[in-house]
């Protein structure tokens, strides 16, 4: 094997590979990529045996050839070079020589027999998707898959095909991200659903290029995705995945609307006063007021900030976890945020106001159990607020605080 | 900063609690052996017995001949525990840092604290006195700059026959300390170290401190390394508090031994409902019970399950039947049962959007029984089992 090709090119290519290699393997060989050389395309392929990422890229050939190569070494001294051409030759079949206008080195090589070859099976249907399109999906829910390994159904996102519309769904049990977008599937796709690693999407992710359509081929146990330069295969998850649409509320009738922006900016600050562990912040809602409380008992601090919320509801107050929230709040993108509440020990439901024309954005996120302390100062809280409204009953009869959800809140 | 270390040993420990209760087993040969057959291994003795030819792990028929007026008794854990527990409390006022060996056994890290108690020997006869003046137990003690040589101290007095003595070894004099003694006074040269030490002719430790580690090593393995360390007084490991994950235990002790399966079971109840209770009170739950049996002939048996995290009565009690059936192995009579609840966590502020639904109702009898426990006490409310 012998070419030349620019260092950033190459760069770029090993970057969108080597993210597959894993960090750790009992099997050494999976630390290695595969070139292959045959004409003037180079493929590079990476794998863990559940994940394979093959990218094809064109290059000056002076010689065919293949063999695989620790990545990780190929990728940082590549890394470090400046941007010149670069010279790939075999030394024999146990090494090859990287050589720029600078100087040569020397890396140990596996023969490509040894490499594991990835069969990529027909699958059972395909359809295509644009890129941005499916970047935009991704991303609006990788945040919420779970790490807990003991639930491998919660490591993936949910995708499921309907006949006019495709669903991600990820979830970890405390909040929870869904996207629907309006297309057309093929009939045999209808009321398929899958789970996708993370890890397979974020690979996606890197190889994904604006503006150009991405063909996804689903079959029984596996998912690719080819993408114009490169291709994707990638296990699927087997399991059951939770009923997720059991838990979305369907009574929650407080309906607090409140700038997106503002909202994180003044989370940002009250959480910094929060426990470290729980991250835990109290929201109160007054009429048309939103106080966002945090304390941390062990270090004595606490904060209180005020802002203005479009909240008719009866006065409310719920503990919820500030990353979380953070989380949720950032892969919203409208400017408004609207939350739809029933009660401190349900879930709250978040969405933007005004949805896209061909999807709809659902997050929940379930609240923190208030403490004790928390409680019997939300009793006071209500007292106080009971005398408030006594003494506007008349202008503000229907804010009357509900006493069964303070009694909830305290049980 | 140099470091003072206390090692308080109440010799014959077993023997020397049974005699406070029971004055008249004083100055008498006493072992402590479980008497259901002739061919029982004797646990502990004293010094009497001793005297007689009687010495721990030999059997009891064997005991009986050398000695026909040994007086037996059977062990009685419970009390050792009970003295063992008081005994701990007692050294802890003097340091918070202490190492709890084995039943009478106990080192004391008194590093720093000379202001406190006026040196460390000052402090050493303090607790020595206050475990005399409150347990009526004589405790021998050993004061030195390491573990090991404070034990080897407290060995010194207490072997001598002085059975609350002290002895210290001051700083640097550790190796001089050490020489003439017998190396079976070293902590870990047991019966087979000590003939493997006397085919080398070695009896005494400073034998021993003279022979080179490599050729220790040459006899011993690693061991020798240990021991060449050992012999010159050299001892860096520090004194560790015990480190107990934290559980609930609930025991009891049955007034009459039975082997009846219902009462039984209903008494591991009665265990599982104050368990549970004081889980709840503590807002924790647990993942993991472990029943003990302990039969009237000393034998015990156990069983253990992990669980997804819960602490309501209505969760835990279909677990407690099936580890109940389990560690319940033998048609032997039942002395004692002991219920633990182990791996306990928080309960969990965040709420799951998959939680499993409970039922509200069960959460709500569980509260009021708890309720009802705290004003009228913990029989005025059970569970009950359909016919």
């Amino acid at each position: 094997m012998n070419f030349t090709i620019s260092k950033s090119v190459f760069y770029d290519a090993l970057q969108k590979v080597v993210g597959v290699v894993p960090p750790k393997t009992t099997i050494s060989i999976l630390t290695c990529i595969l070139l292959e050389l045959e004409e003037n395309t180079l493929r590079i392929t990476g794998t863990d045996l559940e994940i394979s990422v093959t990218l094809s890229l064109n290059v000056n050939r002076l010689e065919d050839g293949a063999v695989a190569i620790p990545a990780r070494l190929l990728l940082e001294i590549v890394r470090e070079l400046p941007d010149v051409p670069l010279n790939i030759a075999s030394e024999g079949e146990e090494r090859i020589i990287l050589k720029t206008d600078k100087g040569e080195y020397k890396i140990s090589t596996d023969p490509r027999e040894d490499f594991p070859k990835t069969n990529v099976e027909e699958g059972e249907f395909h359809f295509s998707l644009q890129s941005k399109v499916l970047d935009h999906m991704i991303n609006k829910t990788i945040f919420a898959v779970s790490a807990d390994e003991l639930r491998p159904a919660l490591t993936g996102i949910l995708v499921e095909f309907f006949p006019t519309e495709i669903r991600f769904v990820a979830t970890d049990g405390h909040r929870l991200a869904r996207i629907v977008h309006q297309y057309d599937l093929p009939p045999e796709a209808i009321q398929n659903k899958v789970i996708i690693p993370t890890k397979a999407l974020n690979l996606l992710l890197r190889n994904l290029e604006p503006n150009k359509s991405v063909d996804v081929q689903i079959g029984e146990d596996h998912i690719v995705f080819t993408l114009e330069n490169s291709t994707i295969y990638s296990k699927l998850i087997s399991g059951m995945y939770p009923n997720y649409e059991r838990v979305i509320p369907q009574d929650n009738d407080k309906i607090l609307q409140v700038n997106r922006e503002l909202l994180i900016s003044t989370l940002r600050r009250v959480s910094i006063f929060s426990n470290s562990l729980t991250h835990q912040v109290r929201f109160i809602l007054t009429p048309d007021e939103l106080t966002i409380h945090s304390e941390d008992i062990e270090f004595g601090a606490e904060a209180t900030e005020v802002i203005s919320a479009k909240y008719k509801g009866e006065w409310l107050q719920i503990g919820y976890n500030s990353a979380y929230l953070m989380d949720v709040l950032r892969h919203l993108d409208s400017e408004e945020v609207i939350f739809e509440l029933k009660n401190a020990v349900s879930a709250a439901i978040m969405y933007p106001p005004e949805q896209e024309s061909d999807e709809v954005v659902t997050m929940l996120l379930m609240p923190i159990r208030l403490t004790e302390e928390d409680a019997e100062e939300e009793d006071e809280n209500e007292a106080e607020s009971e005398h408030v409204y006594e003494a506007d009953s008349s202008t503000e009869e229907n804010e009357q605080p509900d006493e069964g959800d303070a009694k909830e809140i305290n049980e | 900063m140099t470091r003072n270390i206390i090692h308080i040993d109440i010799p014959d420990f077993h023997i020397a609690v049974e005699r406070v209760l029971e004055p008249r087993l004083r100055k008498r040969p006493v072992a402590v052996a479980i008497e259901t057959t002739t061919r029982s291994l004797v646990f502990s003795v004293s010094g009497e017995a001793r005297q007689n030819g009687v010495f721990p792990g030999m059997p009891l028929y064997q005991a009986l001949k050398n000695c026909p007026d040994l007086i037996v008794l059977p062990p009685n854990e419970e009390l050792y525990v009970r003295a063992t527990r008081a005994m701990m409390e007692i050294v802890s006022r003097f340091t918070p840092v202490f190492e709890p060996l084995r039943f009478g056994h106990a080192y004391l890290d008194m590093t720093g604290s000379g202001k406190l108690f006026g040196g460390v020997k000052d402090a050493a006869v303090k607790a020595q006195r206050e475990i005399r003046n409150r347990l009526r137990l004589n405790a021998g003690a050993g004061v030195a700059g390491n573990k090991l040589v404070s034990k080897v101290a407290s060995d010194v007095v207490t072997t001598s026959g002085e059975h609350h003595g002290l002895c210290d070894v001051r700083h640097g004099y550790e190796e001089n300390f050490l020489a003439p003694l017998r190396v079976g006074l070293l902590p870990g040269v047991k019966k087979k170290v000590r003939e493997q030490l006397l085919d080398l002719n070695v009896r005494l430790i400073r034998e021993l401190a003279v022979i080179s580690s490599e050729n220790l090593q040459m006899v011993f393995g690693r061991f020798g390394l240990l021991l060449h360390r050992r012999a010159r007084g050299i001892d860096n490991r520090p004194v560790q508090p015990p480190k107990r994950a934290p559980e609930i235990v609930e025991v009891d002790t049955l007034d009459d031994d039975s082997n009846d399966y219902y009462f039984l079971r209903s008494r591991i109840f009665r265990l599982l409902a104050r368990a549970a209770r004081r889980l709840r009170e503590k807002k924790l739950r647990t993942a993991r019970m472990v029943i003990e049996i302990h039969y009237s002939d000393y034998k015990e048996d156990s069983a253990r399950r992990r669980f997804t995290p819960c602490n309501d009565d209505a969760g835990l009690v279909p677990i407690v039947n099936n580890v109940f059936d389990r560690a319940l192995g033998r048609r032997v009579r039942v002395r004692k049962m002991t219920l633990r609840l182990c791996e306990l966590s928080p309960e969990p502020a965040q709420l799951s959007l998959f939680a499993k639904e409970k039922n509200p109702k069960l959460g709500a009898v569980t509260s009021a029984m708890d309720k009802i426990r705290d004003r009228y006490g913990e029989d005025a409310i059970r569970f009950g089992r359909a016919a």
